[in-house]
């Protein structure tokens, strides 16, 4: 489990250096290194999943095949653990990210045709450095770990796409980097103050996810013993007979009251300060999903982009920034989350959501239709991510496996269109079910999981994710209204898209270089025939998936219930709340001695 | 005893069968790709007769329910759980064997329908799916489950419209058949949602259907509007009725399964199915009854002047349907003395069901005539085939006389009780002129109903022979696109017998079969109460006792509206048949007006599609041209800036020398006297 792991991020990157070194100007023998790289690291995603499915693998909640040393320790022998590491590991949220990776990596470059521009032995060693990266980032137990590969992945986009795209290459290529990295660098902030605030200061930084989640989840707890000291010795007071005993009553009243307001002082403090962490974190995270007022990169990048980047791009890659929210925000910035996520995050989902699908609606080029179609549908995901329940979690997190695999089933629909026809203008096309009939047979079942039909594998994601925003109640309500209306935009393009094309009166573009296309070939069949079952599969029979995410996503969901709980209830007499309330607007929460504020002078 | 894991096994058989001819048709079943179909009708409904064989024993049985495993669920502290939980009552009993009778019968008449066509497979594999996902509809015990099984006939129906995908008209009517019942769908997952929240998490019907009693009234209104907006899309209420018209693009023989006996039905079941809340919700009951109302009275007004056979038949199937929704919305639960829930439950179900047998029938002659005419549907270019077809003359006949509600036949006994049950509910004490209206929509549509039905049989079967062109370009299977050409002699074609015969028997084989049961079911079940006790008991719905001999005469007013109907479509369309000519010319824009469907389909297109797309567009354009430049200028700035700063250095040490000089003089101004000036 151990080995694996750090295979699935070693194997690319070697294969990536192999290709460098021993196959430059030599397309055939770099197209064998990378297929077989890449397909290596297939069947390790496939080993994993059936590992972990046939109970071997770590327990529910925990990190399976953890590996960990410490690359710059800042606790000294006190704890030698705390510090930045090497720390990777798998568990039921990471599980399905490593799939997608190992999935559609492979796919994409098995269905690049042998004459593909594509085979070039750089863009092949670009390609599976990228995937290298990418797997490291999805099991990166770590902020800095992962913000490393996060950040590392914008190089290889950035060459790919700027030395093998379409003719506005430069332009997508500059801003998918310009952007990328100007989110990134708020998110290096957050992730620093994170640690510094988590981790404590004079302890030294600490950058361990699993340590900082108890952190967090502890936070509460002084807090917690703080209000039910100031509730019993009310209730003392309210007893007790005598002057003298009610004298001591008193003292013994305001003493508590006293602590509780310094705590709840701290607390508004450590409460603006997760607002702003929350912020700067989802800077980077927003830009590389995309949601709405910093998605421009990705219209033109998924367009220009060459193919079978594109692919990878929309299904593995996209998934990068919601799994952040759903790893590093929601469960670091727990108090912040429940404030801050379904009014901002779950507003800007629905506004992507609607906005996205008419956006989709109102192009007919294949490649703008399904980069805005992505838009809509992550909105989806994110939408299950911050109803912050569990169902809402768990349908988030399967819905980003679902996006994956339908959509990227989608672009290496549009690969193997492009392999054949010069342009994908939907206009140019009418009619190919007649000829292409493996063809029409795969876009329509794609489309229709695209659509949400029940039985395929987008519906149980969808439904779930709307079930738990709606639950959430108040504005969670309206936003899962507004939501649902992005069905009925998302039927309209995509059945737009299979209609003109594969309906209608027989049309056919001139092919690339005259040659006569041909309908699915047997590897296309392979590879669209496991999609195809995949769907079917998460569709028809989605318990085990489902019940391997919620181990994980119950916890997060807990924490945030407390969170919740904590800031809803509020048992505090109401002149304390008040008061409080007038210095930072927090409602509850916790004092920890190392809340950053209390703790400038304790640094070494 | 029957086992309750069979339930399950209902719809898994079709969805098997469909599967194996998906898989298997083209390469190896081919022509013979309908055997898994039929057999797992058969199968199937042979299980469902004795599901209900267990329901009507005297044991006091009245639902057997099979719970399976999980589909999908969470838990937490709104945990979601859908599990593979069937369920059957006396309402799913109705029509879960209803169903699979009808399937069966259709699927053998298909064989003859679709023979030689290059799609044969696919046709039966999207059947045998269709039947799955209808039974799995009505059978369902889980609100996500039911949804799934509403999902799937509706894409389904969408396939098979455009099933002959490279007509241009099929594509359009495919498209507008999915968007249109979309947003009906999207209506009944909020309604879902709704109850889901407000009924403590749960999606299992029964438990719904007891939580949601103690809602606030609000709330109740809104979830069952909610329901009843699914509903409107897929039963083809006004305003979302204008995909059905359209869906004749499909088979014939789909348009008689999915498109008037099943499929559109499924709202009324579900409305039926909800009925114990809705009721409880006034307002929401009068809404209900009037959008059936006016869909009932507008369909029939549309159907009076359309010249297209499967059209008219649809805009019937339409106009139904809402006398379906008329009866629900009938169901009021506030009349002093007795509850019509039950009551209105009923009339709505039973009417469901013998309107399932003839409209079947109606829309297989039809199919047979198109069969035998070249696949020509205008009733300006047929006539006198009664001559020709004298099987499917019949056939037609009898599903008339049922559909119009003459006495001794089916349509009159479902068709009565709903009027009865209109007109017992405008004996309550408020709103007892709406439910005179509605009932007085009843009694006109009635007659309406009963000229426009015979209108098109006297066209097509009465006067002097006609027969198209087509019947000689196309030999069976060539569904092409018509040329429309008038010059032929109709005497050289009938002359010739090979070319204009009756169907081949696999097609008037189960025409003869369905006859006897579209006449006949309402009489069989309706004067003996065998359908009324046995709907009645369905659990949920408390028992019913009332008498409404008062409501006798809307009996005799249907009757003299049937007949007067008839009469006039006699008069006008065998007697004098320029009368018809002079009515057009005299009615004139009234006349257009239903012949284009009162505008509707534009109208709405213009509302909706129109301004969508513009917004599309819009949004598309600024997206690209106006946001991202926008941001695009941010990114200009730094490069602005370094432009505006360059000349700074340019190189001359003078200038350093006294810039040094300046900035050295304001920092010591700011030293001395900073305090003052910024105090």
């Amino acid at each position: 489990m151990k080995e694996a792991l750090l295979a699935l991020i070693a194997i690319p990157l070697f294969g990536a250096l192999l290709t460098v070194f021993t196959a430059r100007h030599c397309r055939n023998r770099a197209r064998t290194i990378a297929l077989t790289a890449t397909i290596m690291t297939l069947a390790i995603s496939v080993w994993l999943v059936a590992v972990d499915f046939c109970g071997w693998g770590g327990q529910p909640g925990s990190y399976a095949g953890e590996t960990r040393f410490l690359i710059l320790g800042t606790g000294g022998p006190v704890d030698p653990l705390r510090g930045i590491s090497f720390h990777i590991g798998l568990d039921g949220i990471s599980l399905g990210m490593i799939f997608l990776t190992g999935f559609l990596f492979p796919a994409a470059l098995f269905l690049t045709g042998k004459a593909s521009p594509l085979n070039d032995w750089g863009f092949l060693a670009w390609f599976q450095a990228l995937q290298g990266l990418t797997f490291g980032a999805f099991l990166s137990l770590d902020l800095v770990l992962f913000y490393l590969f996060f950040e590392l992945t914008l190089i290889p986009l950035y060459f790919m796409v700027g030395g093998w795209g379409g003719g506005l290459r430069i332009e997508a290529a500059t801003k998918l980097f310009l952007y990328g990295l100007t989110g990134s660098l708020f998110t290096l902030g957050g992730i620093v103050g994170v640690s510094l605030a988590l981790g404590g200061m004079d302890k030294g930084c600490d950058f361990s996810i699993p340590r900082l989640v108890l952190v967090a989840q502890d936070r509460g707890k002084p807090m917690e013993a703080s209000m039910e000291r100031v509730a019993k010795a009310k209730s003392e007071m309210e007893k007790t007979m005598s002057d003298r005993e009610k004298d001591a009553a008193r003292a013994r009243f305001d003493e508590a009251e006293h602590d509780l307001f310094q705590k709840r002082k701290v607390e508004a403090q450590w409460f603006n300060w997760q607002t702003t962490l929350f912020l700067m974190l989802m800077a980077g995270l927003a830009v590389k999903i995309p949601i709405i007022p910093v998605h421009f990169w990705q219209p033109l990048a998924y367009r220009e982009a060459p193919i079978a980047l594109t692919v990878v791009l929309s299904a593995a890659l996209a998934k990068l920034g919601l799994f952040g929210v759903v790893r590093i925000v929601l469960p670091l910035l727990p108090d912040a989350s429940v404030r801050l996520a379904t009014p901002v995050l779950g507003t800007l989902a629905t506004i992507g959501i609607l906005y996205g699908g008419l956006a989709a609606l109102g192009t007919s080029n294949l490649r703008s239709m399904l980069a805005f179609s992505s838009i809509s549908h992550l909105g989806f995901c994110l939408l299950g991510l911050v109803s912050l329940n569990e169902t809402g979690l768990t349908g988030g997190v399967l819905q980003m496996i679902n996006h994956g695999i339908t959509t990227g089933g989608l672009w290496l629909l549009a690969l193997i269109l492009l392999e054949r026809f010069p342009s994908l203008e939907i206009h140019t096309f009418s009619g190919m079910g007649k000829r292409f009939k493996a063809m029409g047979v795969v876009a329509v079942l794609l489309v229709l999981s695209s659509v949400g039909l029940p039985g395929l594998n987008n519906f149980v994601g969808e439904a779930l994710s709307l079930l738990g925003m709606f639950a959430q109640g108040g504005e969670g309500r309206q936003l899962a209204v507004l939501a649902t209306l992005g069905l009925i935009l998302g039927a309209w393009y995509m059945l737009n898209f299979l209609l003109r094309t594969f309906y209608g009166d027989e049309r056919i573009p001139a092919t690339v270089q005259g040659r006569i296309p041909t309908d699915l070939t047997g590897c296309e069949k392979m590879v669209f025939t496991s999609i195809l079952a995949l769907c079917f599969l998460l569709g028809l029979y989605p318990q085990p998936a489902l019940k391997r995410i919620s181990a994980d996503t119950h916890l997060v969901a807990r924490e945030l219930g407390e969170a919740r709980r904590r800031q809803m209830g509020n048992p505090i007499p109401e002149n304390i709340g008040s008061m409080v309330l007038t210095h930072g607007s927090p409602k509850s929460g916790t004092n920890q001695p190392s809340a950053p504020q209390t703790q400038k002078g304790g640094a070494r | 005893m029957f086992d309750p894991f069979g339930l399950a096994l209902i719809p898994l058989f079709p969805a098997l069968a469909g599967a194996i001819i998906l898989l298997f048709g083209p390469r190896i079943l081919k022509g013979q790709s309908h055997w898994p179909l039929i057999a797992a009708c058969v199968v199937s409904f042979v299980l469902s007769l004795f599901a209900i064989q267990s329901l009507q024993g005297d044991l006091g049985i009245r639902e057997i329910s099979y719970q399976g495993g999980h589909w999908f669920s969470t838990s937490g502290p709104n945990p979601v759980s859908v599990g593979w939980q069937f369920r059957m009552d006396p309402i799913s009993g109705m029509m879960v064997p209803m169903v699979l009778f009808l399937s069966t019968i259709i699927a053998t008449f298909s064989v003859g329908y679709m023979k030689d066509d290059p799609g044969y497979s696919r046709y039966f594999g999207i059947f045998a799916l269709f039947v799955a996902a209808m039974t799995l509809l009505v059978l369902a015990d889980n609100v996500l489950l039911l949804y799934a099984g509403w999902e799937g006939v509706g894409v389904c129906s969408f396939l098979l419209i455009g099933f002959w995908f490279q007509k241009p008209t099929a594509l359009k009517a495919a498209r507008k058949a999915f968007m249109v019942t979309r947003i009906g769908d999207v209506g009944l997952l909020l309604g879902i949602l709704m109850l889901w929240v407000g009924c403590g998490y749960s999606l299992h019907i029964p438990t719904l259907l007891v939580k949601a009693q103690a809602l606030s009234p609000e709330y109740l209104y809104m979830a069952g509007f909610l329901l009843f907006v699914g509903a409107m899309g897929k039963s083809a209420q006004f305003p979302l009725h204008i995909w059905l018209p359209d869906a004749m693009e499909g088979p014939t023989p789909v348009s008689a399964l999915i498109h008037a006996a099943t499929m559109v039905t499924a709202g009324v079941y579900l409305v039926a199915r909800f009925l114990p809340f809705i009721s409880l919700s006034p307002d929401l009951l009068i809404f209900i009854g009037f959008i059936g109302g006016i869909t009932a009275l507008l369909a029939a007004l549309i159907a009076l002047t359309q010249n297209d056979l499967k059209r008219i038949l649809a805009y019937s199937t339409i106009s139904q349907l809402g006398y379906m929704f008329m009866a629900l919305g009938s169901g009021r639960s506030d009349l002093s003395g007795t509850s019509l829930v039950t009551f209105a439950m009923v009339a709505a179900m039973f009417h469901l069901f013998t309107h399932a047998f003839f409209k079947a029938l109606l829309f297989l002659s039809a199919g047979s005539v198109m069969h035998s005419m070249g696949h020509v549907v205008d009733l300006r270019r047929l006539g006198g085939l009664r001559r020709v077809l004298p099987l499917t003359h019949i056939a037609f006949l009898s599903g008339s006389l049922a559909l119009v509600g003459l006495l001794p036949f089916s349509g009159f006994w479902s068709k009565d009780e709903i009027l009865v049950a209109l007109d017992a509910a405008s004996h309550g004490p408020n709103r007892t002129i709406s439910y005179i209206v509605l009932t007085w929509i009843g009694l006109i549509t009635a007659g309406l109903t009963a000229f426009y039905t015979f209108r098109a049989y006297f066209l097509v079967f009465w006067g002097e022979v006609k027969i198209p062109i087509e019947v000689l370009a196309h030999g069976n299977g060539d569904h092409g696109h018509s040329h429309p050409q008038d010059s032929y002699d109709p005497l050289a074609v009938l002359s010739d017998k090979t070319v204009a015969h009756e169907s081949p028997w696999i097609m008037t084989l189960p025409l003869l079969v369905l006859i006897p049961f579209a006449l006949g079911v309402g009489g069989l079940f309706g004067p003996s109460h065998t359908m009324f006790d046995f709907l009645a008991a369905t659990p949920g719905y408390s028992a019913f006792h009332g008498d409404f001999s008062t409501s006798h005469w809307v009996a005799f007013a249907s009757q003299v509206f049937g007949l007067g109907g008839i009469g006039l479509a006699f008069l006008m369309y065998v007697l004098h048949p320029r009368l018809a000519a002079v009515t057009k010319k005299v009615s004139g824009s009234v006349y257009n007006l239903s012949l284009n469907r009162f505008y509707l389909d534009e109208l709405l297109t213009i509302l909706f599609v129109r301004s969508l797309q513009i917004l599309s567009w819009l949004i598309q354009a600024l997206d690209r041209e106006l946001w991202d430049k926008l941001v695009d200028s941010v990114a200009r700035i730094p490069a602005w800036l370094g432009d505006k700063f360059r000349p700074v250095q340019n190189g001359l040490v003078q200038f350093y020398a006294l810039a040094m000089a300046l900035g050295l003089t304001i920092f010591l101004v700011f030293l001395a006297f900073g305090d003052r000036l910024f105090r």
